[in-house]
């Protein structure tokens, strides 16, 4: 028994020197790659569009002038403000941002949805660089994964070594990182599927909890607040869009997000009414071959709402 | 796409509620669970056989009811209806009433079984066969019950133990204790291996000093099996979920990706938990059997299973196969039915679905040619035995055989035929034969693939690794640090769900 404690002793102490020589190695890494020079875009971009995939299907910046989408799916309004800071920091041309917002980001389902379990995981590790203490406490279930994660980033531990690996070889070997190589930068999302699938999940997964319809997401309105906020404080335009919604999608979202939506979307504004702009796309009226589903827009319906917003952000 | 992550999470909610509250072996929770059973076992409680046996059930019965106690009743009703049946059993010389005595252990066993995991599947069926036909609506109640893990593993458990004291093959035990633990025993309760009794009972009436080298290489399978699921398993599952929530969005080569992809995740994931189960109990001083032994490098379908999911496959076949008659039959009618009989129950065993059904059937037919020809029991020994390499002619059998077996498991993986279908056609489209995305699991299967195959021979790759300590230490310490990148991307056990 003595050996068998003593040689897993000496074990666990040359573990833990080694994963603390690559934890010491990897912070400096990390520390070079989110160096604000890495963020820096083409000048001639002043209109940055950031959201969920509704952004992400919505606005093609390739008809949008001067224009770059980097929403991401199913990103929460937490990870879009630290994102929107450092790009931001980076590059003070930027004086429009576009932002998705519709009635299924106020939920709280969604937070179940984006911080529970699986979802965690991957949320976390791709945007945990960014990440403050605060927030990151902000992010915390009940799931193994998120204590698994809170414990590699407090030690500096490589979350999920596929999401980083472009960036550390870049380090290494001393090559130019782009915007696009961060895990969190997504970009349009050019899809010609046209699929109507489960409404009743659609919905379900937006707007209830246990079959009862979700309390408000407080995190999400919090963190759109400080969106707003920011925006204000930097002088930037910033355009909340509601992106169209197929009828019997919107038909279904219960009349507690409709008015709850409603009364966010007034006190938004009411902060500045020349800075923040609402703009509800969800009702216009276009074909179903436009829809990707019940609730995106696809390549082509994406055309005819980045056509609309030019005029709205020129 | 919100499309494709929703869907996502509605597969997800059944694993779900595993994932919240089961005790995992890739938990904190089971971590520190270990450390006190492990100081109280060898310790405090050394060399006292009945205390360490009293501290494996209570430990078993903590382990199980850390999910959910309600489900302790039934573990506990299932054993100690078979503690009695079989003394009766034991005690009774007429024939009659030992079958009977059998039927009712039978009867209650597989009737907890029924209700728990089959009765839905069943009556919905039911009803919908009934509504085609007739064109009425019948009228059925379903239960609003969740599955209670492991029940497929400890029900067959303790059927084997009736069954052979029924036989004579085992005398029944007159130590409660002993047979309380060894049916709960926690480091195999909730994914197997299914241990016989005539293998695991007896070792729990035996004194079990501390041995060193078992409890090293009990250390080492347990890495080996953190490596296959955390790195390899959780990794690639990830891509499997995408692929097979929206193939439309994927390409044929990426498809097929993903059904290679899903063959490691069953394999490291199912095959992971037993080697936690059996490195675990060596820490314990216990033996249990094995229960994969690299069924990728089969050269046929009959070779593979026999060296997958071993435990149960040999269970099946001892206590269905050959009561039915086995190959010695009189009739090729009577032999297709006994193979499709096991197949089929195989199948279902997997859960209440018909995809599973479906895929022990097409299993079956595969293995028919195999067994009408006689060639079933061909390729007993390992693969390139004392060789490095095989001959090309096995090679190719090997590789045909993983790409038959990939293809069923697209039916094992999909939530129903129509969409095993539409998984499967959709791998053969043009862009078949372009470079896939999502490659990113492959190295680490390739370093998987390596390793097993310089092991092929051993029980598992870590057990023999013929280098010096530093060597070895270093390859240890290499996984050590790949499982603590990889971790944070925890799925539940695949197996836990049947």
């Amino acid at each position: 028994m003595s050996k068998f404690l003593n040689r897993t002793l000496i074990f666990i102490i040359i573990l833990t020197i080694v994963v603390s020589v690559i934890s010491i190695f990897y912070s400096q890494i990390k520390n070079k790659y989110l160096s604000n020079s890495n963020f820096v875009i083409d000048k001639k971009i002043n209109i940055l569009i950031l959201g969920d995939s509704h952004s992400e299907a919505a606005f093609n910046d390739k008809i949008i002038p001067n224009s770059v989408n980097y929403a991401f799916s199913a990103e929460h309004y937490l990870f879009t403000y630290f994102k929107l800071k450092k790009i931001i920091e980076a590059n003070p041309q930027i004086n429009k941002v576009v932002l998705s917002f519709a009635a299924h980001n106020i939920s709280k389902n969604i937070d179940d949805v984006i911080f529970l379990d699986t979802r965690n995981s991957r949320s976390f590790a791709r945007y945990f660089m960014l990440l403050n203490r605060e927030s990151i406490w902000e992010c915390k279930s009940n799931s193994q994964n998120w204590k698994i994660n809170y414990l590699k980033w407090k030690f500096s531990i490589p979350f999920q070594l596929k999401l980083e690996l472009k960036l550390i070889y870049k380090v290494l070997f001393f090559k130019k990182i782009l915007v696009k190589d961060y895990p969190f930068i997504g970009k349009f999302y050019k899809s010609k599927h046209h699929v109507f699938s489960n409404l009743n999940n659609e919905i379900l997964n937006h707007y209830f909890t246990n079959n009862s319809i979700s309390k408000e997401s407080d995190l999400n309105i919090k963190y759109l607040n400080k969106i707003v906020d920011f925006v204000r404080a930097k002088k930037i335009k910033l355009y909340l869009i509601n992106t169209p919604q197929h009828k019997k999608y919107r038909e279904r979202i219960p009349i507690f997000f409709k008015k709850e939506y409603k009364l966010l979307s007034n006190k938004l504004v009411n902060k500045d009414t020349s800075l923040i702009k609402i703009i509800d796309l969800s009702e216009i009226n276009i074909n179903d071959t436009c829809y990707g589903d019940y609730h995106h827009v696809n390549y082509y319906g994406a055309t005819i709402v980045s056509n609309k917003i030019i005029d709205v952000v020129k | 796409m919100c499309l494709l992550k929703n869907n996502y999470i509605c597969t997800l909610t059944k694993t779900n509620y595993y994932n919240y509250l089961l005790m995992k072996f890739t938990s904190f929770e089971f971590i520190i669970f270990f450390i006190i059973v492990f100081v109280f076992y060898w310790f405090v409680f050394k060399n006292k056989l009945k205390t360490q046996n009293i501290l494996l059930l209570i430990a078993s019965y903590f382990f199980y009811g850390y999910w959910d106690y309600r489900f302790l009743l039934l573990i506990f009703i299932s054993s100690g209806l078979d503690f009695i049946v079989a003394k009766k059993i034991q005690k009774e010389s007429l024939l009659s009433k030992r079958k009977l005595l059998l039927a009712v252990s039978l009867i209650a066993n597989l009737g907890m079984l029924a209700v728990f995991k089959y009765y839905n599947f069943f009556i919905i069926s039911f009803a919908q066969m009934w509504n085609n036909i007739f064109a009425t609506e019948l009228n059925y109640f379903t239960l609003n019950i969740i599955l209670p893990v492991g029940i497929s593993f400890y029900t067959f458990q303790t059927l084997s133990y009736t069954i052979d004291v029924y036989r004579r093959k085992l005398d029944a035990t007159n130590d409660v204790v002993s047979f309380f633990a060894y049916v709960s025993f926690f480091p195999q309760l909730v994914a197997g291996p299914i241990e016989r009794a005539v293998n695991l009972l007896p070792q729990f009436t035996k004194s079990r000093k501390f041995d060193y080298y078992d409890a090293a290489n009990g250390l080492k399978q347990i890495l080996w099996g953190f490596f296959k699921k955390v790195v390899i398993a959780d990794n690639v599952g990830t891509y499997v979920d995408q692929f097979y929530n929206s193939p439309d969005l994927f390409t044929g080569s990426e498809l097929f990706l993903g059904a290679v992809y899903f063959s490691f995740q069953i394999y490291c994931d199912f095959s992971a938990y037993s080697d936690i189960a059996i490195g675990t109990a060596k820490i314990f001083g216990f033996d249990l059997m094995k229960n994969f032994n690299y069924p990728y490098f089969s050269r046929n379908i009959g070779e593979f299973w026999r060296r997958w999911h071993i435990s149960l496959s040999t269970w099946f076949r001892d206590y269905l196969y050959i009561p039915l008659g086995g190959s010695r039959v009189n009739t090729k009618r009577r032999l297709f039915f006994n193979v499709l009989a096991i197949f089929v129950v195989s199948g279902l065993w997997h859960g209440a679905n018909w995809t599973f059904i479906v895929w022990g059937l097409l299993n079956a037919l595969l293995f028919l040619p195999s067994i009408i020809t006689s060639n079933n029991r061909n390729y007993l020994n390992t693969i390139a035995e004392n060789k490095k390499f095989p001959p090309l002619n096995e090679i190719i059998k090997l590789f045909v055989t993983f790409t038959v077996v990939t293809m069923l498991w697209i039916v094992f993986r999909a939530n129903s035929i129509t969409d095993a279908w539409i998984y499967f056609t959709s791998i053969f489209k043009p862009d078949f034969f372009t470079i896939p995305s999502k490659l990113g699991g492959i190295p680490m299967i390739i370093l998987l693939i390596v390793m097993e195959w310089y092991a092929r021979t051993d029980n598992f790759p870590l057990e023999k690794l013929k280098f010096n300590t530093a060597i070895r230490w270093s390859i240890y310490i290499m996984l050590f640090i790949l499982i603590i990148v990889f971790a944070g991307e925890d799925k539940v056990f695949i197996y836990f769900q049947f």
